[in-house]
């Protein structure tokens, strides 16, 4: 098997990780004390998500990346490491703490009737799509640049 | 009134977003420190990972059990994480665009 493959299930679960934030925000916009329980499974959902794009993707990244990074460099399009993958391996972290804090916040305070810790969820939710798009983006700069590494083919 | 838990944590994920911007800096313009930590975990970005996440269970264990509970609310700590996601994430863009 080709072993870019197994990036595959790092890239599923970040999108999962959207989706799912995508899916707090829109119960937090709509908070009541009947969709408590929903709001705290997709607060989990996404903190487990992007812990699993996290530890997948790391591995991947640690053991398979530099032969990769080697065609990258070497093809037309160097930037997709220079730039791309040296900025989502580290702008990945601040998405991963606030991945860790979401699930802190939404089990430790009443959103219903709370506006300030709603208020709160509302913003780091939104952080977290817009990083979680960011990556995605990052990571297709990344795969074109190994593509035009490996013939642009 | 936000839980401390969420004060705590909410501060300490602010902190650690700009010290993860600033270590990126730091590791890659001082040798010593990136072979430090590439020797610790045989790879600097996963001792860089164990890094932030320990600074922030460390900071955040410790922030929510000072009484800083009443000075924060929502908004001002959604502006606080807010800031230091703009800022983090420009110092690494910035470091990357500089270096090339």
């Amino acid at each position: 098997m080709n072993i870019s493959f197994l990036t595959m299930p790092h890239v599923v679960f970040g999108v999962w990780g959207i989706i799912v934030t995508v899916w707090l925000l829109v119960e937090v916009l709509n908070a009541s004390e009947k969709n408590l329980r929903r709001m705290k499974i997709s607060s989990a959902l996404a903190a487990v998500f992007n812990w699993l794009a996290y530890i997948l993707g790391g591995w991947w990244y640690v053991k398979f990346y530099a032969l990769d990074k080697a065609k990258i460099l070497k093809g037309p399009f160097p930037a997709a490491h220079d730039i791309f993958m040296e900025t989502k391996e580290h702008v990945f972290f601040i998405l991963l703490i606030l991945a860790t804090f979401l699930p802190i916040l939404v089990y430790g305070n009443r959103l219903w009737e709370n506006k300030s810790a709603r208020k709160l969820a509302i913003v780091v939710a939104v952080l977290m799509i817009i990083l979680g798009f960011g990556m995605e983006g990052a990571g297709s700069f990344i795969t074109q640049g190994l593509r035009l590494g490996l013939g642009g083919k | 009134m936000l839980d401390k838990r969420t004060v705590g944590f909410g501060l300490s994920a602010a902190i650690v977003i700009i010290f993860n911007g600033l270590l990126v800096i730091v590791k890659e313009t001082y040798q010593p420190l990136f072979k430090f930590m590439a020797g610790l975990t045989g790879h600097h970005w996963t001792t860089h990972g164990i890094f932030d996440i320990l600074l922030f269970l460390i900071l955040g264990f410790l922030f929510s059990n000072s009484n800083w509970q009443n000075k924060f609310d929502g908004a001002k700590l959604a502006n606080y994480l807010i800031s230091s996601s703009i800022i983090g994430v420009l110092l690494i863009i910035g470091f990357r665009l500089v270096e090339g």
